[in-house]
């Protein structure tokens, strides 16, 4: 199902906490939230999910208004990880997939698969308490998806988990993407949303202030990365006189240059020739996720520390 | 409302009570206190059979006028001596011991009493009675209307008048002495102590279970904000429902631990007398109540106003607890409708007594006091029909509204964290925002 907000404002005294966001999330594709901590994500979240509404603006699922949308259409994994800590996995899975909705029989079968999946089945009649870590929070990932939800709404999905388990849920997701799932998680792991995003929105003090497919939003800035390296890596002053080219960094082993299209880059791989130097790294891309992201942040002023305090304590 | 939603959540925690350890022998304790308790006629009756004889008068009769046969007429059957001791039916002993053999007697508790009777210088008869308290018993006051008739009739006969004549002449008068009211009833305040003691253990019952079950359901709130698994039961089902079906499955698990106490009470109580009588106790001591229908009342109306009382207060401890996010700040939420409650409890017990009073009749109509002066005032003095039934319908109507507020207070309450929301902010975001 396609997942429209267009337009959504949240005010929460006189701190906007969304300021005027519109977005789109395509089924069968998995759109990346971004933002530092406070930015707007989890009150947007919540929005999408009708647990707190709108100021004004509007949320629809394929054209439905997300008010009288059926509450087990969405799965929900919030960020602050939850369950009664006293009451046996296996029930405690049963009882939420029945409350969204599902019958017994469903969130049976399908709780018997993923604990299968995985691999966790030893765990069924243990409290929750008693779980490790890792294991808690792939529970509490069942407890967003037994329901067969048409839309996951995963609030930093892979925090806390260990590198192995992150990626068993990697897998996870790319295969609730196959099934056509509309998947929306928010991170601040950038690498993560880029490795497992096609889409992405970066928001930051309520404002969005970019959203797309990633590759465009890579390109949003104008600029390319050339990493150029040479196989006797020393200071090379020449570089800072090719026209358009700019030295981001010195990586030890490489430089890395940023440029604002290929001629310029191409520029630089003529120069390199014309000096006689062996070139052992050459590629182009465009800047990554974190980058594009740094670059959007740091252009905006700095947030009063009032603000930031208000924000941690309203239900952001 | 989604009723099945509502069912979830109320079996879950339902069951999650019932097994806990702690509820399980709390159950089965109160089951046998209420049973001692229910039997405490019986045994009222069986220590009063065992302690207190026939209390012995001792006649000393130095006259050799038939004194102890002279006096037998004016005991009354039946009456208690009033003896500070208790004491039961008069018993006259005629004798032949000394005066001071007499008095040795009754010092040493053989006899409860003596009554010394010889003739003075005058030839009159003189009379002593002789008992532990003096005067104060009411032995003495049945004695001496017997020693009156009896030296009366002497002096008549030692004057030489025809006795025959003269009882004619002084026969007792047609005195009938007609009840108008029941025991107890007697202008609706000589109140009866056994009815006072049920609406005790009704009124106490009515409030710890309310307290006890409210306070389930505002630590039960708090529990799902701190593990935060609310965040995921407000998204999978709605504030109201959440709320419902917690508030009816605490109920149920009251009730389930109410139900056996109350039956088994009940039965014990209703039987008071077969079980008296099997005992052998003198069932003539029990009150002078009908067990059985008192039970069954009681405890009907108790359920009534339990169910509709508890909903009501629970309603309102869960939006207390909903407004905190740790359990240490519980207390300090609820304690304005603690308040309330404790008015209702105190007045309770102030109206045992004055059962029909303006203030027991207000109270018991208001619905946040009425579970508690209500079911005390259903014991003592079931009052008129009317006043029952706007009791309750207003306490239904005041239900209605609580549940309202409360979910709209539950749905703002439950995503706050660390933040004291002030009332009028609250109010100000249930007014704007519809509950959904």
């Amino acid at each position: 199902m396609s997942l429209e907000i267009r337009s959504v404002s949240k005010t929460y005294g006189s701190h906007r906490a969304v300021d005027d966001v519109s977005f789109t999330v395509t089924p069968g594709r998995i759109f990346g939230f971004l933002g530092t901590n406070g930015a707007g994500k989890t009150t947007t979240m919540r929005m999408i999910l009708d647990i707190i509404r709108p100021d004004s603006g509007s949320i629809s699922l394929d054209g439905t208004s997300n008010t009288s949308i059926s509450r087990n259409a969405f799965g929900y994994l919030p960020e602050e990880r939850g369950l009664y800590p006293k009451m046996r996995v296996d029930e405690q899975m049963l009882f939420l997939a029945q409350l969204y909705g599902a019958t017994r029989h469903e969130a049976s079968a399908r709780f018997d698969e993923w604990m299968e999946r995985l691999e966790i089945t030893e765990n069924r009649e243990r409290l929750v308490e008693q779980l490790s870590k890792g294991n808690q929070q792939k529970i509490q990932f069942l407890a967003a998806i037994l329901h067969d939800p048409d839309v996951l709404i995963l609030d930093e999905p892979f925090s806390g988990l260990d590198p192995v388990n992150a990626e068993q849920m990697k897998q996870v997701f790319l295969e609730m993407r196959e099934r056509g799932k509309t998947i929306i998680f928010s991170t601040h792991q950038l690498d993560d949303a880029q490795e497992l995003c096609q889409d992405v929105a970066i928001i930051h003090r309520g404002k969005l202030m970019t959203s797309g497919d990633v590759s465009s939003v890579r390109q949003s800035l104008g600029q390319q990365v050339v990493r150029f390296g040479l196989a006797e890596h020393e200071p090379a002053p020449w570089l800072e006189e090719i026209p358009d080219v700019t030295v981001a960094r010195d990586r030890g082993d490489h430089f890395e240059l940023k440029v604002p299209d290929k001629a310029a880059a191409q520029a630089v791989l003529r120069e390199a020739i014309r000096r006689d130097l062996t070139v052992s790294r050459f590629d182009i891309s465009y800047p990554s996720l974190n980058e594009v992201f740094l670059s959007l942040v740091r252009g905006m002023p700095e947030e009063s520390k009032s603000e930031v305090d208000r924000e941690m304590l309203v239900p952001a | 409302m989604d009723l099945n939603r509502v069912r979830l959540v109320a079996k879950r925690e339902w069951l999650t009570r019932l097994r806990q350890r702690s509820f399980q022998i709390t159950t089965v304790v109160q089951v046998l206190f209420v049973a001692i308790g229910a039997s405490v006629p019986t045994a009222i009756a069986l220590f009063s059979d065992d302690d207190v004889a026939m209390a012995d008068v001792l006649i000393v009769d130095g006259t050799g006028a038939d004194i102890a046969e002279r006096l037998a007429p004016y005991i009354v059957p039946g009456e208690t001596a009033g003896f500070a001791n208790g004491g039961d039916t008069i018993e006259l002993i005629a004798t032949e011991l000394t005066a001071d053999e007499a008095r040795t007697q009754v010092d040493e508790g053989d006899a409860a009493a003596a009554l010394i009777v010889s003739r003075a210088d005058d030839e009159d008869l003189a009379f002593t009675y002789v008992s532990d308290s003096g005067d104060s018993d009411s032995t003495a006051q049945q004695l001496y209307a017997g020693a009156a008739g009896i030296s009366f009739e002497d002096r008549l006969e030692r004057g030489g008048i025809d006795q025959a004549e003269f009882e004619a002449a002084s026969a007792a008068p047609v005195f009938t002495i007609e009840g108008r009211q029941a025991a107890g009833e007697v202008n609706g305040t000589d109140v009866s102590g056994a009815r006072v003691g049920i609406a005790y253990f009704f009124t106490i019952l009515m409030f710890m279970t309310i307290m006890l079950y409210g306070a389930w359901v505002a630590t039960g709130v708090v529990e799902e904000k701190a593990s935060r698994i609310m965040e995921i039961m407000i998204n999978a089902a709605t504030p109201r429902d959440l709320l419902a079906g917690k508030v009816l499955g605490i109920g149920l698990a009251g009730l389930t631990q109410l139900a056996p106490m109350l039956l088994t009470g009940g039965v014990v109580f209703a039987l008071q007398k077969p079980i008296a009588e099997a005992l052998g106790a003198d069932s003539s001591a029990l009150p002078n109540i009908d067990f059985g229908s008192l039970s069954v009342q009681g405890i009907g109306w108790f359920m009534v106003y339990f169910l509709l009382g508890f909903t009501l207060y629970a309603a309102m401890y869960a939006a207390l607890g909903s407004l905190v996010s740790r359990q240490e700040e519980v207390n300090q939420a609820v304690s304005p409708m603690i308040t309330v409650m404790f008015v209702g409890y105190f007045a309770a017990f102030f109206t045992m007594w004055t059962p029909d009073s303006l203030l027991a009749r207000v109270l018991s109509i208001f619905p946040l006091t009425a579970p508690f002066v209500m079911i005390s005032r259903v014991v003592i003095s079931p009052p008129p029909a009317w006043e029952m039934a706007l009791s309750v319908g207003l306490l239904a109507a005041a239900l209605v509204v609580a549940i309202l507020f409360a979910a709209r207070v539950y749905r703002i309450g439950v995503l706050l964290y660390g933040q004291k929301p002030s009332w009028r902010a609250l109010f100000g975001k249930t007014l704007e925002q519809t509950a959904r």
